[in-house]
């Protein structure tokens, strides 16, 4: 497959356009993460921020309100957590528990907790728990 | 329904704060105060209150406990390990009973270590089978950081 990067216009937007016979799956991932967003929307207190999601370690649903976690604050975010993670499906992220969504690139390391439970600690020292039905999900997206 | 499965959380963490409470106070008054007491503690309190306890547990392990907040997860996990307990203690104070002795304070040790083993045995269990697994994915962690 060739593959053409090129400048646009002076005075155009940045655009890509894809042109093949047949949809392969490469493909239809490669629009999947152009489609997927580069900021979500979230609230701290009456302040409204584009959050970039690369930043993002990891969302967490408590008492029905979602809660997104960057590395040292905590905003708010408007989306129901299964809203967010539909919406960041193509991205790094993974659903570990019924209440929370992590950034897997954020993850430092794994170990056991005990009750076929892992504990994933983060790269900013923070520690999530991977519920055990959710195992099996995190180890099909490592290939194991 | 997860607002559901979280009050009745709640309700199963503050009943059995305010169980152990009682059985402890009842345990103590019946252990400065003689068997007259002892007996009122197994009949009226002890008894029934590990007669509900013991459903208790059934019911909130059947409930997900992934409801709990991340906040909350240290607490609750101790909660849902003392209800585990209580499977352990529960037929022992019934067989005692049954034997016509009375529970007292000189049951909570044999009890306790009964129940720290058992359940170092299931956990330490569950830890080694999954240690494994956590180095595979903590390997293919590091491919995924080096991307």
């Amino acid at each position: 497959m060739k593959i053409i990067i090129q400048d646009p216009p002076p005075g155009e937007e940045d655009r890509v356009i894809i042109s093949v016979k047949t949809m392969s799956e490469r493909v239809a991932r490669a629009i999947n993460i152009l489609k997927s967003p580069d900021d979500i929307t979230v609230y701290d207190g009456d302040k409204v921020l584009m959050l970039p999601v690369a930043g993002i370690f990891y969302a967490e649903s408590v008492d029905l309100k979602t809660y997104v976690y960057a590395e040292k604050s905590v905003f708010r975010s408007r989306l129901k957590l299964y809203e967010l993670e539909e919406l960041l499906v193509t991205t790094d992220f993974l659903r570990i528990s019924k209440q929370t969504i992590v950034n897997v690139r954020k993850i430092r390391n794994i170990a056991p907790a005990g009750d076929g439970r892992f504990s994933a600690k983060l790269t900013n020292g923070e520690t999530v728990i991977i519920s055990r039905q959710y195992v099996p999900a995190l180890k099909e997206r490592f290939g194991l | 329904m997860s607002q559901l499965k979280y009050t009745l959380n709640r309700m199963a963490l503050y009943f059995f704060a305010i169980t152990t409470f009682l059985v402890l106070l009842e345990s103590g008054r019946a252990w400065i105060f003689g068997s007259d007491a002892a007996m009122y503690v197994r009949e009226l309190i002890i008894l029934p209150a590990f007669a509900f306890l013991s459903v208790l547990p059934l019911l909130i392990m059947a409930l997900p406990m992934e409801i709990k907040t991340r906040k909350h997860a240290n607490i609750l996990n101790f909660v849902h390990y003392v209800l585990t307990g209580i499977f352990v203690i529960v037929p022992q104070v019934l067989w005692l009973s049954y034997r016509g002795r009375d529970v007292g304070i000189g049951d909570i040790p044999r009890i306790f270590i009964t129940y720290t083993a058992i359940y170092s045995a299931i956990f330490a269990y569950s830890y080694f089978s999954q240690l494994k697994t956590a180095k595979e994915l903590n390997k293919q962690l590091e491919e995924l950081h080096k991307e």
